[in-house]
């Protein structure tokens, strides 16, 4: 072998090692200082880095801290006052106030994440077209970035497009677990398709990482209710509400329980204890704690109680309400409830906002079928609620609940057509889901309908 | 001008930083961590790990954690795969406790556990097993370097053996998390990449390569052939390539470049082709190799490799990445000791590479007994803990039962392992062996000269494989050739700095270590080119206890490998056998040469003795009495009477040649021959005349020898004594009354036969009547006594002045009774001769 073969053979070898060691070292020298955020303070991009630690595992409180402890350690940080703005503001003019001072930072100090946080703050949760058009042109230079495909996949949900959502949220967390959100959306999607196992792995594991928030336990208390384990889920809303008193999501869990579950003295309490803190009294401004007590009589047949609570409970702005529906076609007021649906249906069909929420059809077409039942017309309620059944199906909190209370009308409307075997393959359906739902959750008033027909 | 370079540093240096790199992943992977005893399976990815493996005993087998069960997160960070469960542990100290989720069955939700972390090292058997193969084939590789450092087989194999180092070492550990972890799995990768080619070029070049050898000029082959010698370096830069290939196809289909084991799928491919290829190269080579020892050796490392390095590529690579777990690491692992081993195995064995072992039987032995002794103990062991829980006669009987058949078993299990090695290690050095010691038995009960060389260079060749061996014998000042190819020189110079140096090192000398001192003598660099030149390779002095008999000079070995030190323990005591051997017989064959000698000698004794006369003649008024005794059987010294034609006149000579014994004889008789043919051919002659013309004659003859000479001639009725002294003592003149001198001497008086240079004379002077004239020879005073005390001139006077001496007769017998009771009984250092004159009587023919 010639001389210049030796050598090259030789420097080759050493070569490929110093060049993968110098590669190596590059990449980590690099990868370990470049940041995300523009920043010159490193005390405040340590800041930031811990907030965006806890905001991955929702600790938004937490993380506003952090947040803020880096506006005040940079006050021209993006990040910070973005973050802020997101973790913080409760309103639109908050939110206005916000994108007012970062349009009068530089934004050539921007980092390509900052410039997308920027983009997506100032675009709102509702602009669904340029907050898409926002995401997909960051993530095709940033394809791992979990922000952004954590916004990706909550597009696709509010888009109702599920099955891309799931795969969406399961990519995501294959490689950022602790991502929560994602976690607990993931739970909810798979948990709505009947998959509570497997929704109970995602809730559990959002519960682990972060247990102190009332979200998890929320999420659980929710699950264990629709499959029938009620002291769990009574644990579970408890749990929430230990983590947070005011936690209204978990009293209104709460009182959804005990209603299934057929407390309703346990549930009048719990609806009184929401009245009282101040944090739900969006509850009581929207009428919900009007609607669950009328809810409340209705399940114990008791009209004098449920136009008690009618009495003292105005119709809310919406022009709806659950309960003043299900007291209307108790009392055959038939014309007064469907003036109630046109008031959701138009909300439904023109709000483009409320459009994003997917169960507001099914809401209508619940409210339709209600009233057909007490119309006599069993069959079209029967359809009505199949109708709202495939809408209501995809849960989220309360909206579950709902679900639940359709699927048992939709048995009842069967019986009372007299389509026996539908209603028992329903009745078993729901049963291997919850098998305590048909003996604690009874409707009186349509009980003796059914006894009437059977008597008949 | 071509300049040789020396890569072996280089090479060295690389060793170096791989053994530094390995020892470096080694150190930072023993250094205590905290540890929670979960194995989990490799390369598998998604919310909830398999857990493949509880170890017994670990902090998590307390905590309850069991095989099967899937692990959701650590310390509250839920889990992407087990790198990221051992940077979350990293994150942690020992003593540590952990919030472990962990869900058990497909029906069970995850629950909350709690795990509290030990001190462990990283790595377990399968990955320990694996470094210590990789060191294993490292110091092969190094001892195959350091044996062949010119062997370019040598140094790739030795660069596979650090690429192969560094991946089994760098790229199969268990990650660690230290700062250093990258770089070490990184420079793991490069090795991997590396070792493809490294394999095939390898194994196309071990032993050697014969089949690119022989396809070398066909035109078919040509370019492959260029290619494989030419473009190795290349083929080294292949795998960096398809690995960037890879990685931009990815990257064009905006795909992840999915890793196995670091590399792309592309890269494992063409380790597995580069295999096959270097197999069937390998393959190729046993096939055309001609020796049926190498190819032995090289099916060997063949089979070796492919079933060493097949089940790791399938088991360890294949099967881990396909399954996602490293289940069937172990199997893939375990068979890769086939790798050094069978290498190990065919250099020992068959001498690969042409590198040989001195593999000592003794050191075998040992370890086989230390072998059988650490089963013996271990089955001991075994049976003691199987049976310690059992109760009831079992438990004693049993192992006792158990203990007496291991001990009957150990020394027939010990003798056959011993057999074993013997028959695959030492059968045919045995056999060698065995022909060394009956040929130097053989040898050493040769009384027949011939016979032993015979031996020397016709058997002991085909014994060991030499081409030739030559003896040289020593003559004089030079070294002739006895036996051995003609094409050798006939004789050789005897250098003193060969000599000194073959006395100090006994047995086989290379003939480059006598080279060496050339720079002393230069001399002995031609005596080396000479030697070399005739394709000798090593030298050995022949030489027993009394004398150095010549040189043994051995060709090279054809086609066989060098001798190891037994063997040239056993040549060497060959070769001393041989001189007892050589020395036997020659003494014998001198013994007989000595004898024939002495019976020549006494013959020529008897004709010097015919040649002195028996009878002298002396004219009347005078008296003679002569007498010699020689020293040896046949002497130097003489003397004579000439036959003068002078009426009443008598001439006497003696004389004393130098050197005794034959040549001395020789000398004499022609010294007497041409003193006694010129008397009688030239009448008229002086004596001064005669000596002159004796002088030229023996000049002629005797280039080294000489004749001293005395001449006295006396006339009838005359006192008058010519005389003549030519290297003889001066003549003793006794006077009357006992009074001693030496008669004066002519200024030229050097032995005849010394210079061709004339200028004798003759001096005359005139006796009284009772006065005695002695000549007498250098050996009367040169006599020494036992204590080694010379007779000298003044013992000699003593006895001449005596009062009881009258005539010569009495004056020769004196002096001879005084030397001989001097030497008291001992031989005469040299002859003896005494002529004496005398006045008086009536002249007269005495015996001599």
């Amino acid at each position: 072998m010639k001389l210049w073969v030796k050598i090259a053979l030789a420097a080759g070898v050493l070569l490929a090692c110093l060049g993968a060691a110098l590669l190596g070292g590059v990449y980590w020298w690099f990868s370990e200082e470049e940041s995300h955020w523009s920043s010159e303070s490193a005390e405040a991009r340590t800041e930031l880095d811990a907030g965006y630690r806890d905001f991955e595992k929702a600790y938004y409180a937490d993380a506003a801290l952090h947040f803020e402890r880096a506006r005040e350690l940079d006050p021209k940080s993006a990040a910070a006052l973005v973050f802020l703005g997101i973790t913080t503001s409760e309103s639109e003019t908050q939110r206005a106030d916000f994108v007012k001072q970062i349009d009068a930072l530089d934004q050539r100090r921007f980092t390509d994440v900052e410039r997308f946080m920027v983009r997506f703050f100032k675009a709102g949760k509702h602009q669904h077209d340029e907050l898409s058009a926002a995401v997909e042109d960051y993530l095709s230079r940033h394809p791992d970035e979990a922000f952004a495909r954590s916004i990706r996949c909550d597009l696709l949900w509010d888009r109702k497009q599920w099955d891309d959502a799931e795969a969406c949220y399961r990519a995501l967390l294959l490689e950022q677990p602790q991502w929560v959100q994602a976690q607990d959306r993931l739970g909810l999607l798979v948990m709505s398709r009947g998959r509570f196992a497997e929704a109970e792995d995602h809730f559990v594991t959002y519960r682990y990482v972060a247990p102190n928030q009332a979200g998890p336990h929320y999420s659980l208390g929710i699950l264990y209710l629709l499959t029938g384990r009620y002291q769990e889920s009574e644990a579970a809303f408890t749990q929430a509400l230990e983590t947070k008193r005011d936690f209204c999501p978990a009293l209104s869990g709460l009182t959804h329980l005990y209603t299934v579950w057929g407390k309703y003295p346990q549930a009048l309490e719990t609806i009184e204890r929401s009245e009282g803190q101040a944090a739900c009294r969006m509850l009581v401004q929207g009428g919900f704690t009007c609607s669950r007590r009328l809810f409340n009589a209705y399940l114990q047949n008791d009209l004098a109680k449920a136009l008690e609570v009618d009495a003292g409970c105005p119709l809310p702005p919406t022009g709806y309400s659950l309960g003043k529906h299900q007291l209307a076609v108790w009392q055959g007021e038939f014309p007064k409830a469907e003036a109630m649906e046109e008031a959701i249906g138009r909300e439904a069909g023109t709000d483009p906002a409320k459009q994003a929420i997917p169960f507001l059809n099914g809401f209508w077409r619940y409210f339709r079928g209600v009233r057909l039942i007490f119309e006599d017309r069993f069959g079209e309620a029967a359809e009505e609620f199949k109708l709202a059944e495939g809408e209501l199906r995809y849960w989220t909190g309360d909206n579950a609940i709902l679900a639940f209370v359709n699927s048992v009308h939709w048995v009842y409307a069967l019986e009372l057509a007299g389509r026996d075997e539908e209603a028992q393959a329903l009745r078993r359906q729901m049963t291997a889901i919850n098998p305590q739902l048909f003996e604690n959750f009874k409707i009186p008033v349509l009980e003796a309908k059914l006894a009437a027909r059977k008597r008949r | 001008m071509k300049k040789e370079t020396n890569p072996t540093p280089l090479l060295l240096i690389l060793g170096a930083l791989a053994f530094g790199l390995a020892g470096l992943s080694i150190t930072d992977m023993l250094l205590p961590r905290p540890y929670d005893g979960l194995v989990l399976e490799a390369g598998r990815q998604g919310v909830g790990m398999p857990i493949q493996a509880v170890v017994s005993g670990s902090p998590a087998d307390k905590a309850g954690i069991k095989a099967g069960d899937l692990l959701f997160g650590i310390a509250r960070e839920p889990l992407a795969d087990p790198r990221h469960a051992a940077q979350v542990l990293q994150q942690h100290r020992i003593g540590d406790r952990l919030l472990y989720l962990i869900k058990r069955g497909a029906t069970q939700p995850p629950a909350e556990t709690i795990v509290q972390l030990e001190r462990r090292r990283i790595g377990d058997g399968p990955y320990f097993y694996a470094y210590s193969l990789g060191f294993a084939f490292f110091f092969v590789g190094l001892f195959v370097l350091v044996r062949q450092p010119g062997l370019l087989t040598s140094r790739v194999f030795f660069s596979m053996s650090c690429l192969f180092l560094i991946f089994l070492v760098c790229r199969l550990r268990p990650p660690t998390y230290s700062g250093i972890d990258s770089v070490i799995m990184g420079l793991g990768t490069v090795a991997f990449l590396l070792l493809a080619p490294a394999f095939l070029h390898f194994y196309v070049l071990f032993p050697r390569p014969a089949w690119l050898d022989s396809v070398a000029g066909q035109p078919r082959w040509r370019q492959v052939v260029w290619l494989l010698q030419r473009g190795w370096p290349l083929l080294y830069f292949v795998p960096e390539l398809v690995f960037a290939l890879s990685w931009l196809v990815a990257k064009v289909r905006g795909q992840e470049l999915v890793l196995l084991g670091g590399a792309p799928k592309s890269s494992w491919w063409l380790l597995g082709l580069f295999l096959v290829l270097g197999f069937a190269a390998l393959g190729a080579n046993a096939h055309h190799i001609q020796s049926q020892r190498e190819r032995q050796g090289v099916w060997l490392v063949l089979l070796g490799s492919i079933f060493g390095l097949a089940p790791f590529v399938i088991a360890s690579i294949w099967l881990a990445a396909g399954e996602a777990t490293s289940t069937y690491m172990l199997f893939g692992i375990l068979p890769l000791v086939l790798v050094p081993i069978t290498f190990t195995y065919a250099i020992v064995r068959f001498q690969l590479l042409d590198i040989q072992i001195i593999l000592r039987r003794s050191l075998l032995y040992t370890l086989t007994t230390a072998l059988v002794t650490g089963l013996y103990a271990a089955g001991i062991a075994m049976f003691n803990a199987i049976f310690a829980r059992s109760t009831g006669t079992a438990k004693g009987l049993v192992p006792f039962l158990l203990a007496l058949a291991i001990v009957l078993l150990f020394d027939p299990l010990r003798r056959r392992i011993q057999e074993l090695l013997d028959r695959s290690f030492f059968a045919g050095r045995s056999k060698l062996q065995t022909a060394l010691t009956e040929l130097g038995e053989a040898m050493t009960a040769q009384v027949d000269l011939q016979a032993v060389v015979r031996d020397l260079v016709e058997r002991l060749p085909q014994i060991l494989g030499f081409r030739f061996t030559a003896l040289y014998r020593m003559r004089g000042a030079t070294l002739e050739r006895v036996a051995g190819p003609l094409e050798l020189p006939a004789s050789l110079p005897l250098l003193p700095e060969v000599q000194r140096q073959l006395q100090r090192r006994r047995g086989l000398n290379r003939l480059d270590l006598l080279g060496a001192l050339s720079l002393r003598a230069p001399a002995v660099g031609k005596f080396v080119d000479l030697l070399s030149r005739s394709g000798v390779e090593a030298v050995a002095d022949l030489a027993s206890r009394r004398r150095h008999i010549g040189l043994v000079l051995f060709s090279g070995r054809d086609g066989q490998t060098p001798l190891e030190e037994e063997e040239l323990e056993l040549l060497t005591r060959l070769i001393d056998q041989t001189a007892l051997a050589l020395e036997t017989a020659l003494l014998l064959e001198e013994t007989a040469q000595q004898a024939e000698l002495e019976r020549e000698l006494e013959i020529a004794a008897t004709i010097q003795a015919q040649l002195l006369p028996s009878n002298l003649r002396i004219p009347s008024g005078w008296q003679v009495a002569a007498s010699c005794r020689p020293a040896r059987i046949v002497g130097g010294d003489f003397f004579a009477q000439l036959p003068l034609q002078r009426k009443d006149s008598s001439a006497l000579v003696f004389g004393d040649v130098s050197g005794k014994s034959v040549s001395g004889a020789l000398m004499m008789m022609a010294a007497h021959e041409v003193l006694y043919t010129l008397t009688l051919a030239m009448p008229g002659l002086e004596p001064a005349e005669l000596f002159e013309l004796t002088n030229r004659r023996l000049c002629a003859v005797g280039k080294r020898s000489f004749v001293a000479l005395g001449y006295l001639e006396t006339s009838a009725d005359s006192g008058k004594l010519k005389y003549l002294v030519a290297g003889q003592p001066p003549l003793l003149l006794r006077r009357a009354g006992g009074e001693v001198t030496e008669l004066p001497l002519a200024k030229h008086r050097l032995p005849l036969g010394a210079m061709a240079i004339g200028g004798y004379c003759q001096l005359e002077i005139d006796l009284e009547p009772g006065e005695l004239v002695l000549g007498y020879s250098d050996g009367v005073t040169d006599a020494r006594a036992p204590s080694g005390e010379f007779y000298g001139e003044e013992r000699l006077l003593q006895v001449v002045s005596h009062a009881e001496v009258t005539t010569p007769e009495e004056l020769v017998s004196a002096v001879l009774k005084s030397v001989e009771a001097f030497v008291a009984g001992a031989s005469l250092y040299d002859d003896v001769t005494l002529v004496a004159l005398g006045r008086g009587g009536r002249g007269n023919e005495v015996s001599a």
